[in-house]
């Protein structure tokens, strides 16, 4: 029973980190009585070892899903737009940033920084930072699936979307269409369908780094 | 059952850790059970094993090789000197302080 609940402890520090200290913690762990306030402190512990390892662009994408839920709650909070008012003015303005091209140019920005830091392949950092930003519509899309929720409104007034519009708050990448407002299906598969468009933008990003890097080290006199 | 202070040097575990390795080199079973005894401080294994892993990262103590799965760690040159200061810091406040609390 011990030897489970111990090695259910260390299984939530991150591999790295058991592989390096696990072996001496489970022994010191095994050798004295595993009170509440142990586990407690083994769980505060692996939480702040699994933060420290978390990858800067996770750190982006929680950003990137925060600022998409704060943008639906406001926008669903306005009053309609055929209801003119001070707050529906501001929002809108307050949301232009996130239907322009702001998402592509963190997606470039996290390609061009992994490939500068070598931290981690360019593409898979701003896929990775672009479906933790998903999270938020793909909920939306189940909500309206299962039907808790009867329609959403990703920008102020439900206006209509290009398609082709890169905006932080729309599923859609690439197409040629118009529609007026986003289907639960597009949304619950938003993460997918918004990766082709984040690998372009973060290769964009890293082929750039690196072309970075290689002036950077150039010689002095060449 | 010791007491954990929740404020003040005592209650770091990253220079509790330096002191007790100022000895010699130790296990983490036995840098528990020395701070418990110099300090009268209990540290929890995950609160040691993340100020160990600061440790280490900052290069202030090395792991040796053990003969078994514990491992012991001893201080290096830079955390000598860096647990030098520390204390040396320490003990001028302290000394001021105490100075001033015989005037008042």
């Amino acid at each position: 029973m011990k030897t489970t609940l111990v090695r259910w402890l260390l299984r939530l520090y991150p591999k790295s980190w058991r592989a390096e200290y696990g072996a001496e913690l489970a022994d010191m762990l095994r050798a004295r009585p595993l009170c509440a306030a142990i586990v407690f402190d083994i769980a505060r512990s692996a939480i702040w070892q699994r933060l420290r390892v978390v990858l800067p662009a996770t750190w982006v994408g929680i950003g990137l899903m925060l600022v998409t839920i704060w943008a639906i709650v406001t926008t669903m909070l306005a009053p309609p737009p055929y209801v003119p008012s001070a707050l529906s003015e501001r929002i809108e303005w307050l949301q232009k940033p996130l239907q322009s091209e702001f998402y592509v140019l963190v997606l470039f920005a996290i390609g061009f920084w992994n490939a500068v830091a070598g931290k981690q392949s360019p593409a898979r950092a701003a896929m990775r930072a672009s479906v933790i930003a998903s999270i938020p519509l793909a909920l939306i899309g189940l909500l309206m699936l299962t039907g808790l929720l009867a329609h959403a409104e990703l920008v102020p007034g439900q206006k209509i979307a290009m398609l082709n519009a890169r905006g932080i708050l729309y599923p859609f990448y690439k197409g040629i269409q118009q529609i007026p407002a986003p289907a639960p299906l597009t949304l619950l598969l938003s993460p997918l369908l918004r990766l082709p468009g984040a690998w372009l933008w973060g290769t964009i990003g890293g082929s750039l780094g690196r072309k970075y890097v290689t002036w950077r080290r150039r010689p002095i006199n060449a | 059952m010791a007491r954990k202070p929740s404020s003040g040097p005592a209650a770091d575990p990253e220079l509790l850790i330096l002191s007790s390795l100022a000895d010699g080199p130790k296990h983490g079973w036995a840098i528990m059970s020395d701070i418990e005894t110099f300090a009268g401080v209990t540290v929890g294994p995950g609160t040691l094993y993340n100020a160990i892993t600061r440790l280490v990262e900052k290069e202030l103590i090395a792991p040796l090789e053990g003969d078994g799965r514990q491992r012991p760690y001893k201080l290096t040159a830079r955390g000598t000197a860096a647990l030098d200061e520390q204390l040396q810091n320490m003990r001028r406040i302290a000394s001021i302080g105490l100075r001033r609390l015989r005037l008042a």
